[in-house]
């Protein structure tokens, strides 16, 4: 590493570098040689697109594979060439996920879970962002750290303990004040939002973010007799949407395809989630492979549409999160 | 921040200290549990089925992690640089990332069928054996760890990526004015400058890949044979199935020790890499 840093300061500035490079030799050896590079580079860059368009095709063909067969009857898709095109798209997969799988049910409860969890963990992991970059106090980096420990305990580790609490909630769900008796928040909306109302990765993305603005302009308003509220939603708020837009993508992602702690704690269909209702639809309806594709394709298609859409800020936070 | 720091108490910290009594318990639904000691814990190391899936778990993260990490670079140097069309390829890989879990296992649940299923089918069509993927004891973990690959390979794509392009044009440009060849420049400047970022891949993606439940669950429910049982499967059959939460909360607690060992090194390592920004 040292020697390429001293080597740095010695190097000439690139235009001479090129003039040195071309300057050799006779010039029709030059454009031979020339010649020969082009080709070795057009070689090369086919490779490369050849070796990409491989990799590309692994993780494009099964979504293709599960719309191909969604659109094909269940007979065909279990007997028929599966390696064909349905000979006319048939839409009657997607008409069984919602009459018979009751899928319209689950839609609405994942769509409640994630909206209503999305915007309480938002503005608390924003708020708290701000508050750990912009104020110092006592504990602060012990307080840090503890949010930092919370992103080594992934949710599925915590979903057993998180459920004896749910299970022993005090005064809830015809539990006693000591939490015995009934069975607490388990089978209800605040159950099944519950890990998702905070996260400690969020927080440290805003905290990132906000670390990364000038305290100018905050100063500049305090001076001018801002409360520290207003400096928070007048000044930096405004400032920080791409985060909030982060934020929200994750939180709603997270929420939204989660699959052990609604499958612990909804006791029946009026709560499953639609993960859970995909994996009951498989189920119940064995070898019904072309409904069974059509009910995977619609659990997941808001996020899909979502991530479309937004894949531009969610690669940005990965970026953020991994790089920095 | 008070209500964050509050929920982050009453969703993490109180959680773990209820878990750690009632797996003392003999607690089941409704209540009736007794104290009986440290009991779960010697149940727990004197089950077969638990090393087992401690097993299984170990060799699902080593493949998953080690041979996705790799392939996972390779992928980002490919398209990273100057490079026609790289973003067309990064979109199509990061793709699966918008498929949840539990689509991706049922979706390949089908790939993976041994009675015409797409995969199979096209080996066959090719003159070749189609192997059972998923019902083969030798096969399954490996499927679901292909499976996996899929799913998150865009994902640390994206961060290893970010990490590379970083990476001082200059210092690239020294190096080859020093003769180092493409390899050398890779393994002497690139490699050096993306370890933070290959440290955060390597500890999310096994944080991740120790708590693998979903696509067990789905795709083989831990058969044939208990060659895909994981220690989350095992916690969710115990608590949930047999009703033992006590059994359950002492297997969740041993998970939580785990992930709390390697949580300390990761959250040190974190830190440091934060003072230097």
């Amino acid at each position: 590493m040292r020697a390429t840093t001293t080597s740095r300061a010695a190097l000439p500035p690139a235009p001479l570098m090129a003039a040195v490079g071309e300057g050799e030799g006779p010039r029709a050896a030059v454009r031979g040689r020339a010649g020969r590079a082009t080709a070795r580079r057009a070689l090369r860059v086919a490779g490369r697109h050849a070796v990409a368009l491989v990799v590309a095709l692994f993780f494009l063909v099964p979504m293709l594979v599960a719309l191909v067969t969604s659109f094909k009857t269940n007979a065909s898709a279990l007997t028929g060439d599966v390696l064909s095109l349905p000979s006319s798209i048939h839409l009657g997969s997607y008409g069984d996920v919602f009459s018979l799988g009751g899928f319209a049910g689950f839609t609405k409860v994942s769509v409640v879970v994630s909206v209503v969890s999305t915007v309480v963990q938002v503005s608390l992991s924003t708020l708290a962002g701000y508050g750990f970059a912009r104020y110092s106090f006592r504990g602060r980096t012990f307080l840090f750290s503890l949010v930092l420990l919370t992103l080594m305990l992934p949710p599925t580790a915590l979903a057993l303990p998180l459920f004896l609490e749910m299970l022993h909630f005090p005064l809830a769900g015809g539990n006693s004040i000591s939490g015995a008796g009934g069975t607490g928040l388990l089978n209800t909306y605040p159950g099944l939002m519950a890990p998702y109302l905070v996260s400690g990765f969020s927080i440290f993305l805003a905290r990132q973010f906000f670390m990364s603005l000038p305290d100018e302009p905050g100063e500049a308003a305090r001076v001018d007799g801002c409360r520290e509220w207003s400096v928070f939603w007048r000044v930096y708020r405004p400032l920080a949407t791409p985060l909030i837009v982060i934020e929200t993508l994750f939180a709603f992602q997270t929420a939204w395809i989660d699959f052990l702690w609604p499958l612990i704690v909804a006791k029946g269909p009026s709560l499953y989630t639609l993960q859970v209702g995909l994996s009951t639809f498989q189920q119940e309806f064995t070898a019904q492979w072309a409904d069974i594709m059509a009910a995977a394709i619609v659990a997941s298609l808001p996020i899909m549409l979502i991530f479309i859409f937004g894949q531009r800020y969610l690669r940005r936070g990965i970026a953020w999160s991994g790089g920095r | 921040m008070g209500p964050a720091v509050v929920l982050l108490v009453v969703l993490y910290a109180v959680p773990i200290v209820l878990d750690g009594y009632y797996s003392l318990t003999s607690d089941q639904f409704g209540g009736g549990g007794k104290f009986v000691g440290a009991g779960n814990y010697v149940a727990v190391a004197n089950s077969g089925l638990f090393w087992r899936s401690v097993e299984n778990n170990a060799i699902f993260t080593v493949l998953t992690v080690g041979g996705g990490t790799v392939l996972a670079l390779g992928v980002a140097l490919l398209l990273s640089g100057s490079f026609v069309g790289k973003g067309i390829y990064r979109f199509v890989i990061y793709l699966p990332q918008s498929v949840s879990f539990a689509s991706g296992a049922v979706i390949w649940t089908w790939l993976f069928n041994a009675q015409n299923g797409p995969i199979d089918a096209a080996l066959n069509r090719v003159g070749l054996p189609g192997p059972a993927w998923l019902t083969d004891p030798h096969l399954a973990l490996l499927s679901i760890v292909i499976m996996s690959w899929w799913r998150d390979i865009g994902f640390y794509m994206v961060v290893l990526i970010a990490a590379i392009e970083n990476v001082p044009q200059l210092l690239i440009e020294a190096a080859r004015v020093d003769g180092a060849r493409r390899f050398g420049v890779f393994r002497h400047v690139t490699l050096p400058s993306i370890r933070p970022a290959m440290l955060f891949v390597v500890l999310t993606w096994g944080l991740g890949a120790l708590q693998m439940f979903t696509q067990a669950f789905i795709m083989t429910n831990g058969g044939p044979v208990e060659s895909t049982y994981t220690v989350v499967l095992k916690i969710y059959n115990d608590a949930f199935q047999a009703l033992n939460l006590g059994l359950g909360a002492a297997e969740a607690f041993v998970l939580l020790g785990v992930c709390i060992v390697v949580g300390v090194f990761a959250v040190r390592w974190f830190s440091r890499g934060l003072e230097h920004t």
